[in-house]
Formats: C-alpha cells, sequence, structure tokens
C-alpha cells in the first residue's frame, strides 16, 4: 500500500514503537500503585515520556505533561477547563469537530469564528486581533489545518492572547512532530496534541501540555495512586487528570516515537514532508483537471478537487490501485465552509517521513 | 561477623554498582561509597527521614535531583496511616544526609509535602525542615 494518509494516523511506525509497546505487554504493569519492580519501571518509563515531552514541546514541567487517549480527549480536557455556558470563544475558520464539537455541547456559548482566506496569514491574524477582546474567555486555534494543511499565524495569534490576558489552547494534531510546538514561548494554557499521527506512536495515546499554573477540570474521577483518602481528585498534575490505568504500553511506544521525531535536524521532517507535497501538488497542477488548494513548502497535507469525479469517486479508484488516502470533509466542515469546498468536500493527501519520491510519482502516474 | 559477611557483601554489591571499581586501588573512598549507598539505614540501622512525595512523579523528580547531587534515596510507599490523606509515596535517606538533601531540593525547587523523622520507638514523627 502506498500510504498518503497519516494527518488521520501514521501507519509506518519506527520499529521501536512497536518493540516498545511489545516489550511493554508483558513487563510493565501500573505505575503509582505497586512496590515491584514491574510498577518502579511503568512509573519510570511513564516519567521518561513526559521529561521528553517538556523539552520538546518548551513545558516547564514533565508533570504538567498529561497522558490522554488522543487529542480530542485532550482538547475536551482544555476546553471544558476553560469555558462555561455563557462564555464567548474566539476560533479560527479552520476548526476540526474535536474543537467546535465540545463547544456546541457545552451549551450557550458564543463563538465568534475568524473567517479568512485560504492560506492567508496575515488576514488570519488580523481577524484574531479584531475578534479578541476583554469579553472573551478563552481562544481556541489549529496550529495547521487538518483539511488543507494551512499553517495558522500561532505566533502572533498568542501574542494578540498573550496582549489581552486571554487564554490559548492550540490544537496541534498536524503540526506536534513537524513543525516546532512551543507552550511556554506561546504562552499557551494548553496544546492539545494526538500520539498517533506526527509523533508516530501508537493510537490511544495523546498529550495535554498544560500552562505554568493551570489545573484542568478533570472528566474522570477515580483512583491515582496518590491521596486515596480524599474524594477529591488531586490538585496537582498529572494525577488530577489521569485517573484509573493510563495506557503505559500505548506510552512506552509513544516514547519512542518522542525519541525518533527528535532524533531529526530541527525542520527536517517538515522539509522533507513539503517537498513530497509539493511534488504532487506540482504533479496535479500539471494535469490541469484539478483545483489543488496548495501555497508553499511547509505543508504536510494537500487538497484537492477534480472537474468531474466526487472526491469520494477518486479515493476509491486510488484504492482499489493501493494507494490510502481520504475524501470528504475530514471531519473538519468549518474548514471546508471557510475555504469553499463544503459541498463536496476534498480528496486529502498526506505525508510522512516515511513516503518517498517515487511514490508520489506512483500516486500521480495513477491519479485519473 | 554478621557485620563483616554485610561489608563483603554490599562491597561486592557496591564494585558492580562503581562499573566494577578496583577496591584494592582505592579501598577507602570505594567504602566511603558502599556506607552512604545504605545511608538510609536499613543495613546498618541509622536514623532516616521520609520525604514525602504528593505523587510518584513528584517522587521521581526529587529522587533525580538528590541522584545528582550524590545522595542516595529510595523511593517506597510509607505506611498508608502515615498521612491523614492515605496512599502516597515517599523517599527514605539517611540521617547525615538530610540537611544536603534539603539544599538541593530547595534549589531545584521540588520540596516535599511532609517530612517525618524515624523515632525511637519505631515509628516515625513530623517535624518541620
Amino acid at each position: 500500500m502506498i500510504y498518503f494518509d497519516s494527518a488521520a494516523t501514521t501507519l509506518q511506525k519506527p520499529r521501536a514503537v512497536s518493540a516498545a509497546v511489545a516489550s511493554a505487554i508483558g513487563n510493565l504493569t501500573t505505575p503509582g500503585r505497586g512496590e515491584h519492580s514491574a510498577s518502579r519501571m511503568a512509573s519510570e518509563k511513564m516519567l521518561a515520556l513526559r521529561t521528553l515531552a517538556s523539552k520538546m514541546f518548551d513545558v516547564s514541567s514533565p508533570e504538567n505533561v498529561v497522558l490522554t487517549m488522543n487529542a480530542t480527549h485532550a482538547l475536551n480536557l482544555a476546553i471544558k477547563s476553560l469555558v462555561s455556558p455563557g462564555d464567548t470563544v474566539v476560533i479560527s475558520g479552520y476548526e476540526h469537530n474535536a474543537v467546535t464539537r465540545p463547544l456546541h455541547a457545552i451549551g450557550d456559548v458564543t463563538v465568534r469564528v475568524v473567517n479568512g482566506q485560504l492560506f492567508n496569514a496575515d488576514q488570519m491574524a488580523e481577524g484574531f486581533e479584531k475578534a479578541v477582546d476583554g469579553d472573551v474567555k478563552a481562544v481556541i486555534c489549529t496550529h495547521v489545518s487538518n483539511a488543507f494543511g494551512y499553517v495558522l499565524p500561532i505566533d502572533d495569534i498568542a501574542a494578540i492572547c498573550k496582549k489581552h490576558g486571554i487564554p490559548l489552547i492550540v490544537d496541534a494534531s498536524q503540526s506536534a512532530g513537524i513543525l516546532p510546538v512551543r507552550l511556554g514561548a506561546w504562552g499557551a494554557a494548553y496544546v492539545a496534541m494526538p500520539g498517533h499521527k506526527g509523533l508516530y506512536g501508537p493510537q490511544g495515546t495523546g498529550l495535554l501540555l498544560c500552562g505554568n499554573g493551570r489545573l484542568p477540570d478533570p472528566l474522570l474521577q477515580g483512583g491515582t495512586g496518590s491521596l486515596s483518602r480524599l474524594q477529591e481528585m488531586p490538585d496537582f498534575l498529572p494525577d488530577r487528570m489521569e485517573a484509573g490505568t493510563q495506557n503505559v504500553h500505548g506510552a512506552a511506544g509513544l516514547l519512542e516515537g518522542l525519541r525518533f521525531v527528535s532524533g531529526f535536524v530541527p525542520g527536517r521532517i517538515a522539509r522533507y514532508e513539503g517537498h513530497l507535497i509539493s511534488m504532487l501538488a506540482d504533479g496535479l497542477r500539471r494535469k490541469k483537471n484539478y483545483r489543488v488548494f496548495h501555497s508553499g513548502d511547509d505543508m504536510s497535507v494537500l487538497s484537492v478537487t477534480h472537474n468531474s469525479l466526487v472526491p469520494e469517486e477518486l479515493s476509491e479508484k486510488l484504492a482499489e490501485k493501493g494507494v490510502a488516502t481520504r475524501a470528504g470533509l475530514h471531519c473538519a466542515p468549518l474548514a471546508h465552509l471557510s475555504a469553499g469546498t463544503g459541498q463536496t468536500g476534498t480528496l486529502r493527501l498526506s505525508a510522512s517521513v516515511f513516503n518517498t519520491e517515487a511514490e508520489v510519482e506512483r500516486v500521480l502516474a495513477l491519479m485519473p | 561477623m554478621y557485620f563483616c559477611m554485610a561489608v563483603f557483601f554490599y562491597t561486592f554489591r557496591a564494585m558492580k554498582r562503581c562499573g566494577g571499581a578496583n577496591l584494592c586501588a582505592s579501598s577507602g573512598l570505594n567504602i566511603y561509597r558502599l556506607l552512604r549507598i545504605h545511608s538510609y539505614g536499613e543495613a546498618v540501622g541509622l536514623q532516616s527521614y521520609l520525604l514525602i512525595c504528593r505523587s510518584i512523579t513528584h517522587a521521581q523528580r526529587m529522587n533525580a535531583v538528590l541522584q545528582s547531587a550524590g545522595v542516595s534515596g529510595r523511593i517506597f510507599r510509607p505506611p498508608v496511616g502515615l498521612t491523614e490523606k492515605g496512599c502516597s509515596y515517599a523517599i527514605r535517606i539517611g540521617a547525615p544526609y538530610f540537611a544536603q538533601a534539603m539544599r538541593h531540593l530547595r534549589l531545584a525547587q521540588l520540596l516535599p509535602e511532609r517530612v517525618f523523622v524515624s523515632a525511637d520507638n519505631g515509628g516515625y514523627r513530623e517535624i518541620v525542615p
């Protein structure tokens, strides 16, 4: 299979990831519970993960790195900690349902959507400048659009939030492991990311990075191995947010994924994936029967539409020939509305470090 | 005799920990290190301190600071009745190293939640460091 659906989840993982998961099963038990070596080793593995993540993503303390099931879980934790009914929030016009659905579920939330032309970062930043004021409770913004690969001006948006003292939640689902993600430099309240996309970890893992002094509200209450006589969840991280047995096997794999990604020269992954996506974009433009949504060389995601075939038909034809893509709205109807593809969606191709130029050429040959 | 056997056994284990250091070449230094390794008192009955941590992660971070400072400690679960809050983790360190440990933990801003010292009756009493 030629796999170009890494924006959904990366299929090819470094060998060390699966080896770590396999080793964890049968050797690691629950951290923070027993006195035996299997529990201690599990605790050490978790600390190693938190420590590496805190260094990679500019988090002040390993304890501020919370293990979640995925980015959606992390976003729900962050959003529901900051936003209550009656609040006003600002989001970009390119957010995923993992942001818009929790806001909808909270109810009675005024959502100011900063619409902007696709790939126009200056316009987006100006839009946030106008939308953010003292009435705003939180700003939630994706770093990279999962549908279009559009890199939003997070540095500018973070500066606007800092200026107004508004907490910022960043959805780093498509940027973690590819572009610099810096909780501390942004001054963000929370950053959410999946473990199973650009970090090459197993499914069932994600991270919620918490800003200094932030104490999110837990979604689950249960055992933490600490302060067990108290019936309130602990008032410190990460225990407060990690009731029950964590996915230690997954965490062991995610640690290897982080090690894999951090072994690259900074920017190398973004440049390589951007190069492959640019090759795809240029090749499809030459076919003349595609509308190609592409700008710049730092994109790992490409969306296209065909003059006569709907995206689902395109995706099916490619799947029959062994090419994995994704068609539709990509769980981001807001993004498609903003880009003008709300009626049909798009065909999305998304790269990983394991894709090659030869694969790009093969895909171009197979595209109708 | 038992003390000599203990010294022999723990010296051998210390040599392994020290990467096979030549005991004969630096016997004084290694015996000092041997006593430090067991400074938390279980082997030789010295007074010890319990640094109560809020969580396993807190305990691990504190222990990492202590190890970097050359203070050996052991993370373990203290009796659940020691504090009114139930399960916790603690680091046990030997009395001679308590002041050094606290100094390094203060510098790292990783202070224990509470501190207990072993009491004459075999239990622990809380102190304010």
